[in-house]
């Protein structure tokens, strides 16, 4: 398995002296071959150069002798180029291209020389430099040298080079990379503050931090422009839970009237319209008993009896409704069997209730909060849910009560509900979560789609500030 | 039988292989001795700075004499197209002292060696390239020899004597020539 080497994966005080490094051996290395053609170019052209000199020299000597066929001369002028550094071979060829004089040793240019020109271009081969001069006089080619230089230097000159050129890319990549470093630091070390910072606003959704401008400059604009930003979404998101909390307390107040108003309904209904339409009831009682033996007048008087009880009935259950019956008198347990009783008649939903707390109830808000928060969560289900089972569960323990909703309905995601979508009836949980965290507790969702959901509310026995807001 | 044969064959092959390096070594073109002095007085007239006066003199000939045509004139035509310095060559007979006035390269060869004195001393002081073969010849006042080494044809020179006729040579051309000096009792010093 090959994984490939990225530059961008790395982090940032490594990557930068890296591309610097890269930049400068590249460039060294480009700029040397460059200059390493260009030398080899101009050393080769120098090397022809020199031989073409020796040749030219070794033409003008060896002319007379040439002239005069005095091979002795011949040689003799040769003799002298002996010496001669990378000069591996001199022969004097005559007009008709017989070798006429040659370095000894140069026995396989016995053969005569093909005529290619007076003056051929040199020649590589197998790392030989091979160059063909004209011997004349007065415009008359009397014959030819042919010198052969090894081109050794020329390997021997490119190897020392590339030897120079290996240093010089070591020590610039070394120089550059500890430069970089140094230099780099500058620019690393505030960026490197700022990806801090920006952690940890991520992380604890702290806005006080800020980065601390060290120098002038691009950074310490970038710097400042970030703490402005941080500045502006602090100043912001104070303004924002300030107007949350707001908002929360103004919910709570509303609530608080709405049940006052409830309960004083309550009692209207109970104490003027219940207490009449029961006077009623005891007075059309009296009035059969008075009527007795009168026919037709019975069965009329029973129904309006019959009406005056299924209105009295209706009161109740109006009353029930607005207070839950023996909420306050006798605990939450009492009151949640009675909206799970009017749950059942309304949907047929069967509802179970397991009470394995200690007993011990909350505060009258409390229950009272409770209570509708667990009603809210049954007229969910019996709106959305297409459950058939309802199971209420109390528990209590480290100072907190806690109530679970268990249902085997249709289920939800509980991230979008997490993630404040309104949509879609998302209202109601959206609702309860803002009731219960501002009385200090909390509310865990727990469902998946197609298997039912199970919400727990979690809500501590004490009073904190929050549940004391007006 | 089969070893008769044998040895016929072994002395056959061996015949030819003996009439076959003859014929190799008769097959390496020797130059006749004249043909090469011929050509060698073509290329001496080449190694000699020709004064201008020589030169205005004749600026298109440059005349070569010679006292003994017979070797010299059968060669003459492997010369006779050359050119030195744009001036053509051109072959004369010498048989007298003052035949050799107007050349500019003068061979004296052949047996008449009071001639050849005679000359010499003539032209001794002229612009005349004299060039000869007997061994006395840098002594009596000549410029150049041509001297049999073995079958080689080796040259010797005269600085004095060319000095003398105002006949600067080319460096080039000394450096295969031997240069003598005279001495008193007429034989040569190298």
């Amino acid at each position: 398995m090959t994984r490939r080497f990225r530059t961008s994966t790395l982090p940032i005080h490594r990557r930068l002296p890296l591309l610097m490094l890269l930049a400068c051996s590249t460039t060294v290395l480009v700029a040397s071959a460059l200059y390493l053609t260009h030398d080899m170019l101009g050393f080769r052209r120098h090397m022809d150069n020199q031989l073409a000199s020796i040749a030219r020299i070794v033409a003008l000597n060896s002319t007379a002798a040439l002239m005069f066929q005095d091979r002795d001369t011949g040689a003799q002028v040769l003799t002298a180029l002996r010496d001669e550094k990378g000069i591996m071979g001199v022969a004097i060829y005559g007009a008709d291209g017989a070798l006429f004089a040659s370095f000894e040793g140069m026995d396989h240019w016995q053969a005569p020389l093909s005529d290619s020109g007076d003056r051929s271009p040199p020649e590589n081969l197998a790392g030989q430099r091979i160059i063909k001069h004209p011997i004349e006089m007065e415009g008359e080619t009397l014959g030819h040298v042919r010198i052969c230089a090894s081109t050794a230097p020329l390997r021997s000159h490119a190897y020392s080079y590339l030897h120079f050129v290996l240093v010089v890319v070591l020590a610039v990549s070394v120089i550059a990379f500890y430069l970089s470093r140094f230099m780099l630091g500058q620019i690393v070390t505030p960026l490197a503050a700022l990806t801090d910072a920006a952690k940890s606003v991520t992380r604890d959704n702290d806005y006080s931090v800020r980065v601390a401008a060290t120098q002038s400059g691009d950074m310490a604009e970038v710097i400042a422009a970030f703490n402005a930003m941080l500045d502006e979404i602090d100043t912001n998101s104070n303004a924002l839970v300030a107007h949350q909390d707001r908002l929360r307390a103004l919910s709570q107040n509303l609530q608080t009237a709405e049940e006052n108003e409830r309960r004083a309904l309550a009692a209207a209904l109970h104490d003027s319209v219940c207490q009449t339409l029961f006077g009623i009831q005891m007075e059309l009682s009296a009035f059969a008993a008075t009527l007795d033996g009168v026919p037709g007048t019975k069965a009329s008087i029973q129904s309006l009896r019959d009406h005056v009880t299924a209105s009295i009935t209706e009161a109740r259950s109006i009353t029930t409704r607005l207070t839950p019956s023996g909420l306050e008198e006798l605990g939450l347990m009492s009151a949640l069997k009675g909206a799970a009783t009017d749950l059942l008649e309304h949907t047929h939903i069967d509802v179970t209730l397991h009470d394995n707390s200690s007993g011990k109830e909350l505060s009258a808000k409390r229950r009272i909060l409770t209570f509708r928060c667990v009603q809210e969560l049954m007229r969910n289900i019996s709106k959305h849910a297409n459950a058939r089972n309802v199971m209420i569960e109390l528990n209590d323990g480290e100072g907190a009560l806690r109530i679970t909703v268990r249902d085997d309905g249709d289920g939800f995601d509980p991230e979008t509900v997490r993630s404040n979508n309104r949509t879609n009836g998302g209202f109601g949980l959206f609702s309860i979560i803002e009731r219960i965290s501002f009385a200090g507790g909390t509310v865990d969702l727990a469902s998946t789609p197609g298997e039912g959901a199970a919400i727990t509310l979690k809500l501590p026995f004490a009073e904190d500030g929050l549940s004391q807001a007006p | 039988m089969w070893a008769l044969q044998r040895i016929i064959c072994a002395i056959a092959c061996l015949g030819c292989l003996l009439w076959t390096v003859p014929t190799s070594v008769a097959d390496t073109p020797v130059v006749p001795e004249y043909h090469l002095k011929t050509v060698f007085l073509y290329n001496l007239a080449k190694f000699v700075k020709w004064p201008q006066a020589a030169v205005k003199a004749s600026p298109d000939v440059l005349r070569i004499g010679v006292m003994d045509g017979t070797h010299v004139r059968p060669a003459f035509p492997l010369i006779a197209k050359k050119r030195v310095r744009g001036r053509t060559l051109e072959l004369r007979l010498i048989t007298s002292a003052r035949d050799a006035d107007d050349c500019d390269v003068v061979f004296l060869n052949g047996d008449d060696l009071r001639l050849i004195q005679l000359i010499l001393q003539r032209v001794r002081t002229r612009p005349i390239l004299t060039v000869g073969e007997i061994p006395e010849f840098t002594d009596w006042g000549g410029i150049i020899r041509f001297r049999m080494e073995g079958e080689h044809t080796r040259i010797d020179v005269s600085l004095e004597n060319a000095a003398l006729a105002e006949l600067p040579l080319k460096s080039q051309l000394l450096q295969l020539c031997r240069i003598v000096a005279h001495t008193k009792s007429g034989g040569e010093q190298e």
